[in-house]
C-alpha cells in the first residue's frame, strides 16, 4: 500500500517537499504529531499534500509555537536566519554552541521537528514557511536584510551611500542590488565597522545587541560623511544604519551579524532561569497546607449547607448575584473574592449545580452528600481535583467586563479556557523551587516567561496572581513555598505533559473525577493534618471545646446539639436551649444526648449543662401539633366515645386526641357524609383553626452528567491512529491520480488546484518574492491565467503585481482556481528573501 | 508539631488549656497582648484585638515577641494570615505621636509621612489640627488632645501620647502600713499604672481597688480628684483613705449633692458631675477648681457619657481607672482606651482567689417551682409585667427564709430589685431594708451595725450593688435583679468576696422561679461569672432543709 520515498541520493536531485518528507516519516512520528497538534487531524486530511498545507496554517502554527519555551523559540528564530536545508552543524555555529551542548541543541531541534515546525533531517533542516512569517522579519533582535532596509530610501539618498562605498550611480533597483552585494561580504562590513568613531561603534553595538531599531530625529536624512555631527549621523552617512522612516533607524542584518562577531545569534537562553526566594522550611509550608486544607473544606461545607437549606436563585443572565455572594462572604467571615473562589471550587468539584427546568436554583448536588461523609483529606482532594481541571478564573468575579457589567460568580463570564493550562504551568513552575523555598515573584515570573515566552499580557499576569492566591488557599503552596501535596500534584502534571496523549488542553475529565489522583492526594495530605480527636472539654459556661479536629461522625453529632462559636484547628461549641431543641427535633432524646456527651467529655459534664438538657427535653414536645383534615368536637364525651367506637365510622379514620375532640385525615365533607350515613347529625364548622406544619425540606438536584470518557488518553491515541490510516490511504489515491494526469499532459505547467495548497503556495510566493501563474475567474465569470508577483495574502485577498496590466491588483482568493510555479526562465533572479541569504 | 497548651483559632481567639503543664508559661506569654475573654474551668479564651495589641505595643512589646509567643506555645500550625495581621496592626501604633514641642507646645508628629497626610485629610480629624509646621509635624491645640486621640483610634492609627502630664499641685500623701501591707498584685498594678502614665487597672471586687487608688495617690504625691458612683461609696473611700494614708479629715473634701467641699483630695459623685440645669453642666468647674495632679475614676465600666466628654478636656492630667470588669453594656470600651488610657493591669478572679486575697465563693442557683395559681397568673400577665411577676413570686419567700436561717451564724445580705418584695422580705425576716430613699445617715448607721454584728441580716436594693464595703458579709441571697445585667451579678457577688477573718467560704444564692423569664435572665446574668470560672450549682428549693422543721423533729 505505502509508497516509500526513493533513496537518499534521489532526494538530492529532486527538490524536497514537506509533503514528501511527511510521507516518509514513520507512523509513530506522525501519530505523535497528531496527538501534539490535534487540529491537524480534524477533520482527517485526505492526503499528505493537504496535511503539509495544514502545517502551514497560521492559527495552527501559532498555537504550536505558543507551547515552545524560550530556548526552543530562539533555535527556531535562528533557523529562520539560515537558508533552507541547512545542517545541524551550521545551526550550532550560528548559535555559538559546540562540544556537548550540540547534543542539547539536537534535542531541541528534535522537539521542533516532532511538533511539525521544523522538517528535514540533520543535514537539511528547514522551517515551515508560516514560522518565518510568525517569527517576523527581525529574529533574535537582528534587523532586516540590507536590501529590504534600503527600499525605504529615495534615489538621491541611495546615491549618497553609493558615493561613500565608491559605487557608480545606477537605476534604483540595480543600485539596491549592487549595494546589497557589497554588504554580503562579512569581511568588508567588519572593515567598515573598524572605520567608525568610538561613539558610533558603541551605538552600533547597542543596536546589534537588539532590538535593531532605534529612534532618532535625524532618521529622515542621509548626511554627507564629512559633515556628519554625532554618531547617528555618522552611521547614517556610512550606510551602516538606515533610516526606515522619519524617526526610526534600523541596523541591517548584515551589519548586526558582523558587529556581534563570534556569537552571531547573540546571547541565547537554553536553560530555564533558576528560582530564588526565601527559605520557609518544609514543615512550615506543610503546616500551612494542613490549615488551609481544613479551612477550605469547612468553607465549602458551610456555604453548601446554607444553600441546601435555602437554595439561591441565579441572575437572569446567569451567575450568582452580588447580594448572594456578599451573604456567602459574611457566612464564611471572609472577603468576596475568597467567597467567589469557594463557590466556584464547589461547582468545579460538582458539589453544587443549577437545577434543570424553568425555576433555576443553585443547590448542592447528590454528590455533596457523599462528599460530606468522607474524611477531610478525601474531601479536600476532590476539591483540588475539580479545581485543577476547571476552566474558571474566579478572581475575575467582581471585576467589570468590556461592557462595564460586573462579572458574576458561576456565570459564563468567569470561564477562561486558558486557565487550566496556566494553572498547570504555574504549579509546575512553583515545584521547580527547592523544597521549602518560597520563590519570589520576580523569579517565578521569569521562569514562566522563559517557559512560554509567547504568552503575555495583563490577563496572564492576573492569572498568575490568581492561581497563586488559589493555590495558597488550597494548601498547594504554604506561605509561598510548594507543599508536599503541591509537589505531588506538580509531579503528576509534569508526567501528563510528557505524555502527548494527555496534552493539548483536553478539557474532558472522567465524569466521576480522577479517583486515582484523588486517592493519591488524600494519602499525601492525611499525615500533614493534625490527628483527629474524639473528645470535648465541657465547661460550666455551656461551651465545649474540641481541642483539635473532631472525627467527622463526632463532629456531625455535636453539630446537631450545639452551635459553633469559633473555628480553626479547634472548635468551640456553645450549648443553648435553641441548639438542644434542634437536637431533640432531629430525633435525639435527652438520654442519647447525655450518653453522647458522657462518651465525649474528657472532664465530665457540668451540672449546668445536664440541667439545661433535661429542662429543654422536659419542655420539648409538651405542645403537640399534627395534621388533620377535619375535626369533630362535642361537649358530650360519651357521644364522642360512641362515634369513635362505632363500626360504621371506622372508614373515617377518627382519632380521639382529647376527651372532647376527635380528628380525621379526611376532608370535612367526607367526614360529614360518613357520619350522616352512620346515623349521626353533625354540623360543619368554618374551616379556621386548622394547623398545618411542614417539615423543612432539604433540596438536591441530580449532578449534571459531564463529558465522560473513561480513558481519555487511550481513546485519543486510537483516534490519532485512525486519522493516520485515513491519510495514508487517501494520499496513495491522490498520487496515483496526479501521476496519471501528468502522464496524460506530458511535462508542462502543473496547476495546483487544491484550496489549502493554493494558499500555502501563494504565501510561499509572497515570502520568497516569486512569481506564479494564477488561474483566476474574474467578476464576469471569465477564467483567465495570468502571471503575477504576490505581495501579500490577507483577509481573503491576494495583493499582487500583475505583469499583464503592469499594475498592482487585488484578487479574491475564492476566485483563484489554481496556482502554478513559474520557471526561472520567466523572470529575473529573485531578490534576497529571508530564506535565501 | 509541638504539643503546646495553646490553640490559635482563625477568628483570633486563643484557647488555653488550663490543665496543660505549659499553661502557666503560655499564659504569661500571651497575657500582654490578648484580652482574657472567658476563664471557665478547663479552657480559657483570650482574644487578640487591635486594642489589646496596641496595649501591648504601648507596654513595649513588639510584633516579633507576639508572633514568637503564638508560634512557640501553639499546638497546631498558626494561620500565617493571622500572624501577618498581628504584625500589621501592631505596626500602626506609634506611627503618630503626640509630643510636647519646646517651641510650639503640643504637636502631632509622624514617623510615617503618608499616615500623617492620610489622617490630616480625614473629615473627622482635620478640624482638630492646627498649622502645619513642617512635613512631619502639625500643631494641635491642647484642648483637642483627647478628642484627637479618640478620632485617630477610630481611624485605626492610634497615636502614642508622649506629651507627658502636668505634675499638678504638690501635696504629700504617704501610706500608713501598720498591720497591713500592699499585696504583690497591688504593687504590680500601681507600678503598671505609673509607668504607663494613665490607664485602667482591672481587679475583682474585694481585691482592694481602693488601696490601689491610695497607693497611686501616694506615688503621685499631688492633689487628687476621685470620682465615685454615689455618696456612700464616696464616704467609704474617705474612710479607707483616712485609715490607710497620712491624710487627715481636713484634707479630704466631699463634693456631692449634700456638700460642696473642695480640698486637696476631693471625692465627687458621677451624679453631681452630670447634673444639669437648662442643658448646662453645673459642676464642670470642679475639674479646673484646683491644679489636680491625679484623677481617679472608680468603677470605670459605669462611667457616664458626659464624664467622658469632660475627661477629653483634661488629657494632661494623670488618670487612673479602677474596675472589676471592662465589659460595658454600652460597648464604649474604645473610649475608655483613648480617654482614660490603656489597660495597665489585669488579673483573673480565680487567680487572686487562689492567692487567698478574695474569699472562695460557692454559687448556687435555687430553683423554685411556682404554684399553679402563680403559673397561671404569670401565663396571662402582660409582657412588660411578666418578669416582675415571676421575680417577685410569693413562693420565693419560704426559700429565702430557709436560706437565711441556714446561715443564721453568718452575715446575710438579701438583695433584690423590687421594693414591695424587699419590704415584705424585711418584714418576714425582721431585718432592716436599705433602698434608694433611705437617708445616707441611716444607711451608714445600718451598715456600721452590720459590720459590728449588731444586725446579721440586711435587705438591700440595688443601691448596694457597688462600692459598699461590708467585709464580713458572707452570704448573699439574690431574689430579683435588673433583667439580665451580667455586670450586676458580678458586682453582687463582689459584696461577699472580701476575705473573711476565719477564712470561711462565701455563699451566693440566686433564687429563680422555674420555667419562667426569671430563669432565662438568670442564665444570662450568670454567663459572666461562669466565664470567670464560677460554676453555679443548681438545687431545687425543696432540697433546702427547713431548719425549723428539722429542729422541730429532732
Amino acid at each position: 500500500m505505502r509508497m516509500s520515498i526513493p533513496a537518499d541520493d534521489e532526494v538530492r536531485d529532486e527538490p524536497v517537499t514537506l509533503a514528501g518528507w511527511l510521507r516518509a516519516r514513520p507512523d509513530d512520528a506522525l501519530v505523535r504529531l497528531f496527538l501534539l497538534r490535534p487540529d491537524l487531524a480534524t477533520p482527517p486530511p485526505p492526503d499528505f499534500d493537504i496535511l503539509a498545507a495544514r502545517l502551514e496554517v497560521r492559527v495552527s502554527v501559532a498555537r504550536a509555537m505558543e507551547r515552545l519555551d524560550t530556548g526552543a523559540c530562539e533555535v527556531l528564530e535562528a533557523l529562520t536566519l539560515l537558508p533552507g536545508g541547512v545542517s545541524l552543524d551550521r545551526l550550532a555555529t550560528l548559535c555559538g554552541v559546540d562540544g556537548e551542548a550540540v547534543a542539547g541543541l539536537a534535542a531541541v531541534v528534535d522537539r521542533l521537528r516532532e511538533l511539525g515546525l521544523v522538517w528535514g533531517d540533520g543535514d537539511g533542516l528547514r522551517v515551515v514557511g508560516m514560522v518565518v512569517d510568525l517569527v517576523g522579519s527581525r529574529p533574535l533582535g537582528l534587523g532586516r536584510p540590507v536590501r529590504e532596509c534600503l527600499g525605504a530610501y529615495r534615489q538621491n539618498q541611495l546615491a549618497r551611500i553609493a558615493g561613500v562605498l565608491g559605487e557608480p550611480v545606477a537605476a534604483r533597483a540595480e543600485l539596491i542590488e549592487t549595494l546589497g552585494r557589497r554588504f554580503d561580504d562579512p569581511a568588508a562590513v567588519r572593515g567598515w565597522l573598524d572605520d567608525c568613531s568610538p561613539r558610533a561603534r558603541a551605538l552600533l553595538d547597542r543596536l546589534a545587541a537588539g532590538p535593531a531599531l532605534g529612534t532618532s530625529a535625524e532618521a529622515g536624512r542621509v548626511p554627507v560623511l564629512a559633515g556628519a555631527r554625532g554618531p547617528v549621523e555618522e552611521l547614517l552617512a556610512r550606510g551602516l544604519v538606515i533610516g526606515i522612516d522619519e524617526e526610526t533607524v534600523e541596523l541591517p542584518r548584515e551589519v548586526g551579524l558582523a558587529a556581534r562577531g563570534e556569537r552571531p545569534a547573540g546571547p541565547l537562553h537554553p536553560r530555564p532561569p533558576a528560582l530564588t526566594g526565601t527559605e520557609i522550611g518544609v514543615p512550615a509550608a506543610d503546616g500551612a497546607a494542613a490549615l488551609a486544607a481544613g479551612t477550605v473544606v469547612r468553607w465549602v461545607a458551610t456555604i453548601l449547607d446554607a444553600w441546601g437549606a435555602a437554595p439561591v436563585t441565579p441572575l437572569r443572565t446567569g451567575g450568582l448575584s452580588v447580594r448572594d455572594l456578599r451573604a456567602a462572604a459574611r457566612l464564611l467571615d471572609t472577603d468576596e473574592r475568597t467567597a467567589a473562589f469557594v463557590v466556584e471550587l464547589a461547582a468545579a468539584a460538582g458539589l453544587v449545580d443549577a437545577t434543570a427546568g424553568v425555576d433555576v436554583q443553585y443547590m448542592p448536588t447528590a454528590t455533596y452528600d457523599r462528599w460530606g461523609t468522607e474524611l477531610v483529606p478525601a474531601r479536600w482532594a476532590a476539591l483540588v481535583e475539580g479545581w485543577l481541571r476547571a476552566p474558571v478564573a474566579s478572581w475575575l468575579v467582581g471585576e467589570r467586563d468590556e461592557r462595564g457589567r460586573q462579572i458574576a460568580a458561576m456565570s459564563l463570564d468567569v470561564r477562561r479556557p486558558a486557565a487550566v493550562e496556566v494553572r498547570a504551568e504555574v504549579l509546575r513552575a512553583l515545584a521547580a523551587a527547592p523544597p521549602g523555598v518560597a520563590p519570589d515573584d520576580a523569579s517565578l515570573r521569569a521562569l514562566l516567561a522563559w517557559r512560554s515566552p509567547r504568552r503575555s499580557g495583563s490577563l496572564l499576569a492576573a492569572m498568575i496572581d490568581g492561581t497563586l492566591a488559589e493555590a495558597e488557599l488550597l494548601g498547594l503552596i504554604g506561605r509561598g513555598a510548594p507543599t508536599t501535596v503541591g509537589r505531588l500534584l506538580a509531579a503528576r502534571l509534569e508526567a501528563e505533559r510528557a505524555d502527548p496523549a494527555r496534552l493539548a488542553g483536553s478539557p474532558s475529565r472522567p465524569s466521576g473525577g480522577d479517583a486515582a489522583l484523588c486517592a493519591q492526594l488524600a494519602d499525601a495530605l492525611a499525615p500533614l493534618l493534625p490527628a483527629p480527636v474524639e473528645e470535648l472539654l465541657l465547661q460550666a459556661d455551656l461551651t465545649a471545646v474540641a481541642p483539635g479536629p473532631l472525627t467527622p461522625t463526632a463532629a456531625a453529632r455535636v453539630a446537631r446539639m450545639a452551635d459553633v462559636e469559633s473555628t480553626g484547628a479547634a472548635t468551640v461549641y456553645r450549648f443553648s436551649e435553641d441548639s438542644l431543641r434542634r437536637a431533640l427535633d432531629s430525633g435525639l432524646t435527652a438520654e442519647e444526648i447525655h450518653a453522647e456527651l458522657d462518651r465525649l467529655a474528657r472532664t465530665g459534664v457540668p451540672q449546668g449543662l445536664s440541667y439545661l438538657i433535661d429542662d429543654t427535653a422536659r419542655r420539648h414536645g409538651r405542645l403537640r401539633a399534627g395534621p388533620a383534615a377535619s375535626y369533630l368536637r362535642c361537649d358530650d364525651t360519651a357521644l364522642l366515645a360512641e362515634v369513635v367506637a362505632s363500626r360504621r365510622t371506622q372508614a373515617l379514620g377518627l382519632r380521639r386526641i382529647a376527651p372532647t375532640i376527635v380528628i380525621s385525615p379526611l376532608p370535612t365533607a367526607e367526614v360529614l357524609v360518613g357520619l350522616r350515613d352512620a346515623g349521626y347529625s353533625p354540623v360543619a364548622e368554618a374551616a379556621d383553626g386548622r394547623v398545618l406544619l411542614s417539615r423543612p425540606t432539604v433540596h438536591r438536584t441530580p449532578a449534571r452528567s459531564r463529558p465522560a470518557s473513561n480513558d481519555v488518553a487511550d481513546s485519543r491515541l486510537a483516534q490519532a491512529r485512525d486519522v493516520l490510516r485515513l491519510v495514508r490511504r487517501g494520499d496513495d489515491g491522490a498520487r496515483e491520480v496526479r501521476a496519471a494526469v501528468d502522464a496524460a499532459r506530458g511535462v508542462g505547467v502543473g496547476f495546483t488546484r487544491s484550496a489549502p495548497l493554493i494558499l500555502v503556495m501563494l504565501q510561499g510566493a509572497v515570502r520568497e518574492r516569486r512569481r506564479v501563474l494564477l488561474g483566476y475567474v474574474d467578476q464576469q465569470g471569465t477564467p483567465r491565467d495570468r502571471i503575477v508577483r504576490p505581495t501579500a495574502v490577507d483577509g481573503g485577498w491576494l495583493s499582487a503585481w500583475d505583469e499583464i496590466s503592469a499594475a498592482s491588483r487585488r484578487f479574491a482568493l475564492h476566485r483563484v482556481t489554481g496556482v502554478a510555479e513559474v520557471d526561472d526562465t520567466f523572470g529575473v533572479p529573485s531578490v534576497g528573501g529571508a530564506t535565501q541569504r | 508539631m509541638v504539643d503546646g497548651p495553646l490553640i490559635v483559632q482563625s477568628d483570633k481567639t486563643l484557647l488555653l488549656e488550663v490543665d496543660h503543664a505549659g499553661a502557666a508559661e503560655a499564659r504569661a506569654a500571651i497575657a500582654p497582648f490578648a484580652e482574657l475573654e472567658r476563664s471557665p474551668e478547663h479552657v480559657h479564651t483570650y482574644r487578640i484585638t487591635p486594642l489589646a495589641l496596641w496595649n501591648a505595643r504601648a507596654a513595649g512589646h513588639d510584633a516579633e515577641q507576639v508572633v514568637d509567643a503564638l508560634v512557640r506555645h501553639s499546638r497546631y500550625a498558626v494561620p500565617h494570615a493571622l500572624l501577618v495581621d498581628v504584625a500589621d496592626t501592631m505596626d500602626r501604633y506609634g506611627r503618630l505621636r503626640l509630643e510636647n514641642d519646646p517651641v510650639h507646645g503640643l504637636v502631632l508628629r509622624a514617623l510615617d509621612r503618608a499616615v500623617l497626610v492620610e489622617v490630616a485629610r480625614a473629615k473627622r480629624v482635620a478640624p482638630m489640627l492646627g498649622e502645619r509646621l513642617d512635613d512631619d509635624t502639625i500643631l494641635v491645640h491642647p484642648s483637642e488632645r483627647g478628642r484627637l486621640k479618640q478620632a485617630l483610634l477610630k481611624l485605626g492609627w492610634p497615636a502614642e501620647d508622649l506629651a507627658g502630664y502636668v505634675d499638678g499641685e504638690k501635696h504629700p500623701i504617704e501610706l500608713v502600713q501598720d498591720g497591713w501591707e500592699l499585696r504583690e498584685y497591688q504593687k504590680g498594678a500601681v507600678a503598671g499604672f505609673w509607668e504607663g502614665g494613665s490607664g485602667v487597672v482591672v481587679l475583682p471586687s474585694g481585691a482592694g481597688k481602693t488601696i490601689v487608688g491610695a497607693a497611686a495617690m501616694a506615688q503621685a504625691g499631688a492633689t487628687t480628684l476621685i470620682l465615685v458612683t454615689n455618696t456612700v461609696a464616696g464616704r467609704q473611700w474617705r474612710h479607707e483613705l483616712l485609715r490607710r494614708t497620712t491624710l487627715t479629715e481636713d484634707e479630704i473634701g466631699e463634693y456631692s449633692g449634700e456638700r460642696k467641699e473642695i480640698r486637696p483630695v476631693t471625692i465627687a459623685t458621677y451624679q453631681v458631675m452630670t447634673a444639669r440645669r437648662k442643658g448646662e453642666y453645673l459642676h464642670l468647674e470642679l475639674f479646673g477648681a484646683r491644679d489636680w495632679g491625679l484623677i481617679v475614676y472608680d468603677e470605670v465600666h459605669l462611667l457616664p457619657a458626659p464624664v467622658f466628654r469632660m475627661t477629653a478636656d483634661i488629657q494632661s492630667r494623670r488618670r487612673l481607672g479602677l474596675t472589676a470588669t471592662l465589659v460595658r453594656e454600652d460597648g464604649r470600651e474604645g473610649d475608655v482606651f483613648s480617654l482614660i488610657g490603656p489597660k495597665r493591669y489585669d488579673a483573673p478572679w480565680r487567680e487572686i482567689e487562689a492567692q487567698g486575697w478574695i474569699a472562695p465563693a460557692e454559687c448556687t442557683e435555687v430553683r423554685v417551682t411556682l404554684t399553679d395559681d402563680e403559673r397561671m397568673a404569670y401565663a396571662v400577665a402582660e409582657p412588660e409585667e411578666r418578669y416582675r411577676m415571676c421575680a417577685t413570686a410569693y413562693s420565693k419567700r419560704a426559700v429565702v427564709r430557709r436560706l437565711v436561717q441556714r446561715h443564721a451564724d453568718d452575715r446575710v445580705l438579701v438583695i433584690g430589685a423590687y421594693l414591695d418584695q424587699l419590704d415584705e422580705l424585711g418584714e418576714m425576716l425582721d431585718a432592716p431594708v436599705i433602698q434608694g430613699s433611705t437617708r445616707n445617715r441611716e444607711r451608714e448607721r445600718l451598715f456600721e451595725a452590720f459590720r459590728t454584728g449588731e444586725i446579721t441580716t440586711l435587705v438591700v436594693s440595688k443601691v448596694a450593688n457597688v462600692s459598699i464595703d461590708l467585709p464580713e458579709a458572707g452570704v448573699a441571697v439574690q431574689v430579683s435583679g435588673t433583667f439580665g445585667s451580667r455586670q450586676e451579678e458580678a458586682q453582687r457577688l463582689g459584696r461577699v468576696l472580701r476575705p473573711k477573718a476565719d477564712g470561711r467560704t462565701a455563699h451566693f444564692y440566686t433564687v429563680v422561679a422555674r420555667d419562667t423569664l426569671d430563669q432565662e435572665y438568670a442564665a444570662h446574668r450568670q454567663r459572666f461569672l461562669a466565664e470567670q470560672g464560677y460554676a453555679y450549682t443548681i438545687v431545687d428549693a425543696d432540697d433546702i432543709p427547713d431548719p425549723d422543721q428539722t429542729s422541730g423533729q429532732a
